[in-house]
């Protein structure tokens, strides 16, 4: 999905630092929020469509999802720049 | 009871803003430019989502903590505020790293 909205935007660069700094952020944000909603029984999977790898009580397979955010916003975020300012972040 | 995932979404959201507020980096920097960041990134998260259900993968908790119905299949309300939390999290996180990478 990065890959398509990339060729899209038909600009991918080289993650910065922030970009680095923000996944990290976002996935220690996801492995607290995750296994807290899990432990509350707010959300369930099914055993045997998932790898069986977790974190805590949380499937490997939700981290995908703080991944594609942090993949796709800045892409987004400098696809929606203003025509002047295409250059910003 | 019902109404306490949707509140503490909702607490998590009103967070970011205040951050995002205080520092002008999203909304308050561009609010047209946020709005259809957001927006989009939402829309590509629903779509992930339905296929994870559509593939059976998840199932709706029905925990005394969330609201009893989901709009479509497992699909609940809080769902769609989970994704705008998610969606505009890494939005001021992101902006506001990069403002601060390049500063130092």
């Amino acid at each position: 999905m990065t890959v398509i909205l990339g060729l899209l935007t038909r600009r991918v660069s080289k993650p910065s630092s922030a970009w680095w700094i923000t996944l990290l952020v976002l996935l220690t944000l996801t492995l607290v929020f995750d296994n807290l909603i899990i432990i509350f029984g707010m959300v369930s999977y099914n055993p045997l469509l998932i790898s069986g790898i977790h974190i805590g009580k949380a499937p490997i397979e939700d981290f995908f999802y703080a991944i594609l955010a942090c993949s796709i916003v800045p892409i987004l975020w400098r696809q929606f720049a203003p025509k002047n300012e295409k250059k910003e972040l | 009871m019902q109404f306490i995932y949707l509140a503490g979404l909702l607490v998590g959201i009103t967070g970011m803003a205040i951050i995002d507020w205080r520092h002008k980096l999203a909304f308050w920097y561009d609010a047209k430019r946020t709005a259809l960041t957001v927006a989009t990134t939402v829309l590509i998260f629903i779509v992930w989502d339905f296929l994870g259900i559509f593939l059976g993968i998840f199932k709706h908790g029905n925990s005394p903590y969330q609201l009893p119905f989901t709009l479509t299949s497992e699909f609940p309300l809080e769902e769609l505020f989970f994704l705008s939390l998610l969606s505009y999290c890494t939005l001021v996180i992101y902006t506001g790293v990069s403002r601060w990478r390049s500063r130092i």
